[in-house]
């Protein structure tokens, strides 16, 4: 029907132009939020105007009360978000694919047999349930093979020959003949625990003891595999089909489920008091998931007063650091490491401790020795005079101050290319006052050499 | 001091303490800064440290370090160090950041230093808390930017934290924080011109780094009083130098 005749109709109907990108968008959200049922979730690709989901449930059924009610659970959750669903479980996708399409009991959700049984259900089916191409369906119809029951009569060889293999290996996976890989939206993680809750979660504190008992949970499960957690990740499926996630990462890997209650819970902490949590409806189901562990072997308590002194105070240390961390955000909470780099700037890089354990660095004794423990971001240009031709300075004004030079060391020669060559001086000032100062350009090669202050208390 | 005014004193520490263990010290190396503060930097409780002028920022922050290279040196455990960046990166932009070489030349290794930048004065107060909490580390040392002031409350937290886990803490201020109010004692530092080291050049070599430190006021009653103090690179000491008299002069330029 053209627009003007639908106004013609319904002259206040509401106008939208299609939006392909965003609607694969929504259902790529869908497809997370659907996770809630399995891991191995996917939008299905190549449909035009039709949306579907695919979901692995091999193993999930038995949790949610067998697949009937599964589905009809997904049902349920699907139209509370105003979504007209029809869900069906078979043996391979693409049967289950055609039953949620076209059989009528789908609407309530449709659990099938598997075998001639599934066949059975399937045969009646027209074929656009193949998700094949719109010209070999049309093509299909203008045989007269109007259901999938009535191309399966066909020989494989006829149909291959006629529409190419893909109707073959269609007519397969509808008949519930043939696998087919779905490709999850997500990574798929094992180590896993979810709390299913019956009360949707609507406050902080709520959340806070239910990621505590999710923890707990997930403290249990690592120890039973002798492995501890770099990171947690916090995944609270709301009731509106949004997934929020929340990550704690720590310096080093451990199971401590007191620890990672204490980093979840500043991790909600932090949410809350910045972007702020949004719990919209209320939270029905809390999942937390470890994506990087590591072996973790039970440690012999040292009776050594001294060692086991050290180790407790090294333990309070990433304790410390995990907590600062999870509040503050990674970065904010680094060491030094020492990069093998002649250019000052580039010769320390900050490493945030909950990302990766640093490298112990030390600096060459010799070259220590000249550098100061100050390091402004960007040098600054002073206005300088000194000794022509490569003395040092012994006037100079920074941030419109004066300052007379009484001692100084250098030069330090640090080649950065031709021009930018520069002739670092460590210096006093007449206050006692300590700079680190440099010369960019060679006297000679360079008529009006720069001068910059690059550090201070050198 | 007279007897009744010394009996006041041990009361009121009484009542002070409410019966917590009584501090220990960490001693600088500098024997009558030492003997000022009662045996030396405070374990269990904060020390600030604040510049004599705003030039002298960095000055009061080298200073810190020579104390926590002490500290390092005769304690276990990592350093910790806070700084205020709610005003941009670093200890605020005029001095910039922290820099592991030059750190390392003072004697604090830089693998042992735990850098943690709070986003805004709260998230600082918070952390600062937390760190002095912490057992086990050999000092934390705060950089609070100028609007980082502690309110009563807030610096007793930090405070009785620090005693509880007798945790060195230094507070580096800026020069208009306002003060840390149950410092164990405030050090006021000042540059002051070092002994050069002639080397024959047009001008002299630069000799250890040099401080005048004003002890404004401290728990244990010593009256205030100035020290002059250095830092020897080498040994990772801090020294009371020769007395005035005894300083070698100031070289002359060579006439030619």
């Amino acid at each position: 029907m053209m627009l003007a005749g639908a106004k013609a109709l319904v002259p206040d109907v509401c106008v939208a132009d299609s939006d392909p990108v965003g609607e694969g968008e929504d259902l790529t959200a869908l497809a997370r939020w659907a996770m809630r049922w399995s891991p191995y979730c996917a939008p299905v690709k190549g449909l035009e105007g039709t949306h579907a989901l695919f979901l692995d449930i091999t193993g999930c059924a038995h949790l949610f009360g067998g697949e009937a009610a599964m589905l009809a659970d997904m049902v349920i959750k699907m139209r509370a978000l105003g979504l007209t669903a029809r869900a069906a479980c078979a043996a391979t996708p693409g049967a289950a694919f055609a039953l949620a399409r076209f059989a009528p009991e789908a609407r309530h959700g449709l659990s099938a047999p598997d075998g001639a049984a599934l066949r059975a259900l399937v045969g009646p089916l027209p074929v656009e349930a193949l998700r094949l191409p719109s010209g070999t369906t049309t093509g299909l119809r203008a045989l007269g093979l109007k259901t999938i029951g009535q191309v399966a009569t066909q020989s494989s060889a006829a149909l291959a020959r006629r529409f190419g293999i893909d109707l073959v290996r269609a007519l397969d996976r509808a008949r519930g003949l043939e696998e087919e890989a779905i490709d999850p939206v997500a990574e798929i993680i094992p180590r896993r625990i979810r709390l299913r809750l019956a009360e949707p979660l609507m406050t902080r504190h709520g959340l806070e003891l239910a990621g505590a008992k999710a923890a707990g949970e997930m403290c249990t499960f690592l120890d039973s595999y002798n492995e501890g957690a770099r990171r947690l990740v916090l995944n609270l499926y709301r009731v509106d089909g949004v997934v929020l996630q929340l990550v704690g990462g720590s310096g080093r890997a451990h199971r401590d489920a007191v620890l990672w209650t204490k980093v979840l819970c500043e991790r909600i902490e932090a949410e809350a008091n910045g972007a702020g949590l949004d719990l919209g409806f209320g939270v029905d189901l809390v999942e937390v998931c470890a994506p990087v562990v590591e072996v973790l072997e039970g440690q012999v308590m040292d009776l050594d007063p001294v060692a086991a002194a050290a180790l407790a105070s090294a333990d309070a240390l990433h304790r410390l650091a995990d907590r600062l961390s999870a509040r503050l955000g990674a970065g904010r909470v680094t060491r030094m490491e020492a990069v093998a780099h002649w250019v000052p700037e580039q010769a320390v890089r900050q490493v945030a401790v909950a990302d990766r354990r640093p490298q112990v660095s030390h600096f060459p004794e010799a070259l220590a020795a000249r550098r100061p423990a100050l390091l402004l971001e960007r040098a600054e240009p002073i206005d300088a005079i000194a000794e022509v031709p490569d003395g040092p300075p012994r006037l100079f004004r920074w941030r419109a101050l004066a300052f007379k030079v009484a001692c100084a060391e250098g030069p330090e020669r640090i080649a950065c290319g031709e021009a930018h060559d520069r002739d670092y001086y460590r210096i006093e000032t007449s206050e006692g006052r300590r700079f680190w100062l440099y010369r960019q350009g060679l006297p000679g090669k360079v008529d009006h050499p720069k001068w910059y202050v690059h550090g201070s208390a050198a | 001091m007279r007897p009744d005014l010394t009996a006041l004193r041990t009361q009121i520490q009484a009542i002070e303490t409410e019966g917590r263990p009584t501090l220990s010290c960490l001693p600088t190396g500098a024997d009558r800064l030492d003997a000022a503060l009662g045996g030396g930097l405070a374990l269990g409780g904060v020390t600030e440290v604040v510049p004599a002028a705003f030039m002298d920022e960095p000055a009061s922050l080298h200073f810190a370090f020579a104390c926590l290279a002490k500290a390092l040196h005769q304690r276990s455990g990592d350093l910790v160090v806070i700084e205020d960046a709610s005003r941009g990166q670093g200890w605020g932009p005029a001095w910039g950041q922290l820099y592991g070489p030059g750190l390392q030349k003072l004697g604090v290794c830089p693998s042992r230093i735990l850098l943690v930048r709070a986003p805004d004065v709260k998230g600082f107060h918070a952390c600062l808390e937390d760190a002095a909490r912490t057992f086990g580390l050999a000092g934390v040392l705060a950089l609070s930017g100028p609007k980082a002031g502690f309110s009563l409350a807030g610096a007793r937290r930090v405070q009785l934290a620090a005693e509880q886990a007798h945790s060195l803490v230094l507070a580096v201020q800026g020069l208009r924080t306002s003060a840390f109010a149950p410092a164990r004692a405030r050090l006021v530092i000042a540059s002051r011109p070092c002994r050069p080291v002639p080397l024959g050049t047009a001008l002299p070599g630069l000799g250890p780094p040099a401080w005048r430190l004003h002890l404004e006021r401290a728990r244990n009653g010593a009256r205030p009083q100035s020290f002059d103090l250095e830092y020897d690179d080498a040994t990772h000491s801090l020294y009371q130098p020769a007395t005035l008299a005894n300083r070698s002069p100031q070289p002359q330029r060579l006439s030619a």
